[in-house]
């Protein structure tokens, strides 16, 4: 029953609020498939208009070019990316989810209501026009900017990038020291396998900090789906007084009490719940893409000495990132989501 | 009276209908662990459909079904004298037999074609491997892989 009322909540949510500007997709090459928020697949091809919830996945021949009025992002190979969005101060903002692999980001104008971009290990806020944005198989994110400026946070820390900058940040950590770096001295496939060696190095600390990222996750979800049920319970009290004021006082009366007090906690409503998906999303995101991966990777590396003790350990804590994806997150998703 | 006949060439076609399974399920657990023996990670690769199912987890990227198969063959695993434990349709409690979880049960119900088959096998050093395909008149293909176990 649960289930059938996030699925019903999703569909109005979908048909009340598409993400605000749709993405054109203006080039496409080789492997690049599209999954819809509905949950089904298909491949991308040139013309397609993409929205919130979408999905789009490069192989390693694949690369898609989007335009969003006066926004280009250019999807390199091997990357997974999600348009998703979130309540930011009372509004709706759209965010550019980067799962794996590399994304050229180029503003023709800054309006300051750009959508925010996030990777497993943090978000940037968009104050450049030309930027990039890799993400590793571990985790980590590197944020390279060409020119104007860009604001990357984690775990409660902010670092401003300007022209030539660069900044790493590690799932679970604040973002590091920046660094003067062009754009073209930066290889994805190298940075990333560095990732895949230092990861498979020592798995127990990699594991250790997506459990961290996980359980930042799974709090905010949490407090979002707690802060919805509050609301929405409100909602209907508040509602069922209309109803009353409308039967007692007229049309007036009542339109007036929906725009003074309804609307408001609709909004706040509707927030809540974009949030908790953001954040569940988000989660789903870590355990596909970054928990999966590096799952499958030592699986098959130890699929032949299995009682390996470092091996066992990391199965250990992996055992932890699955029960609470299953009981904190799975809650919240719906089979289009898998 | 007259009906015997009937019943008796009706169980006779079941019987040979479940015959002719097993040897399709056999044919399925020896082809796949010959590729794995002798190393054939790209043909493994190309037989594998996806989304693809590694114990728990839903691998959704090409490279990475390819990385798993290559991965396994560089370490040296091997599929001993496998044995056909038994093979059943996937039915709608098939999913734990992998993982009980929400996801692995959507997979199965989302991604499994109506005629996939639950196959598992048994080696000679008596580890077991569970693995999902479906064989259709031209096609092999592999949905799932747990184990060992």
């Amino acid at each position: 029953m649960k289930k059938l009322i996030l699925t019903v909540s999703l569909l109005v949510l979908v048909l009340v609020c598409g993400f605000a500007v749709p993405n054109d997709v203006v080039y496409s090459e080789g492997d690049a498939t599209v999954k819809f928020q509905e949950g089904y697949m298909e491949d991308v091809y040139i013309g397609d208009v993409y929205d919130t919830g979408d999905t789009i996945t490069t192989g390693y021949d694949g690369f898609v070019e989007l335009d969003q009025e006066g926004l280009a992002l250019k999807i390199n190979p091997d990357t997974v990316f999600t348009l998703q969005e979130k309540e930011e101060k009372g509004e709706t903002t759209g965010v550019f989810s980067l799962a794996l692999g590399s994304i050229k980001f180029r503003y023709d104008r800054i309006t300051g209501k750009e959508p925010m971009i996030q990777t497993s290990s943090c978000v940037a806020g968009v104050r450049g026009t030309e930027f990039s944005v890799f993400a590793g198989a571990d985790g980590s994110a590197l944020i390279v900017v060409d020119s104007g400026q860009v604001e990357v946070e984690s775990e409660g820390r902010a670092v401003q990038l300007t022209t030539d900058e660069g900044v790493e940040v590690q799932p679970g950590e604040p973002p590091g020291e920046k660094f003067v770096v062009k754009l073209d001295e930066i290889q994805y496939k190298s940075w990333n396998d560095e990732k895949i060696n230092r990861m498979l190095s020592d798995p127990s600390d990699a594991v250790q900090n997506i459990l961290k990222r996980l359980n930042f996750y799974i709090e905010n979800a949490s407090e979002y789906h707690d802060l919805y049920n509050k609301l929405s319970e409100k909602l209907k009290t508040e509602r069922q007084k209309m109803v009353e004021l409308l039967n007692r006082e007229g049309e007036e009366a009542a339109k007036k009490y929906d725009a003074e007090v309804v609307a408001l906690i609709r909004d706040n409503t509707r927030a809540s719940f974009l949030n908790n998906r953001y954040y569940s999303l988000a989660a789903l995101s870590l355990r596909r893409y970054v928990a999966g991966r590096l799952y499958i990777l030592l699986k098959a590396q130890y699929i032949t000495k299995a009682n390996d003790s470092g091996y066992q350990h990391f199965l250990k804590v992996y055992s932890d990132i699955l029960s609470a994806f299953e009981t904190s997150i799975v809650p919240y998703l719906v089979e289009a989501d898998i | 009276m007259k009906k015997l006949p009937l019943i008796l060439l009706l169980v006779i076609l079941l019987a040979s209908c479940a015959s002719i399974q097993r040897s399709k399920d056999e044919g399925n657990i020896k082809r796949i662990s010959e590729l794995i023996n002798t190393g054939q990670a790209e043909k493994l690769t190309a037989m594998t459909e996806l989304p693809f199912l590694l114990d728990q987890e839903i691998i959704v990227l090409a490279k990475d079904v390819a990385t798993f198969w290559s991965t396994i063959i560089e370490v040296g695993f091997k599929v001993e004298e496998p044995a056909l434990e038994r093979g059943a349709k996937v039915g709608p409690e098939s999913y734990r037999e992998f993982y009980d979880s929400m996801e692995v049960e959507t997979f199965f119900k989302k991604y499994l074609k109506k005629q996939s088959r639950l196959l598992e096998l048994e080696t000679s050093t008596g580890q077991r491997i569970l693995l999902l395909v479906t064989d259709t008149l031209f096609t092999r293909t592999i949905h799932g892989f747990k184990g060992p176990y």
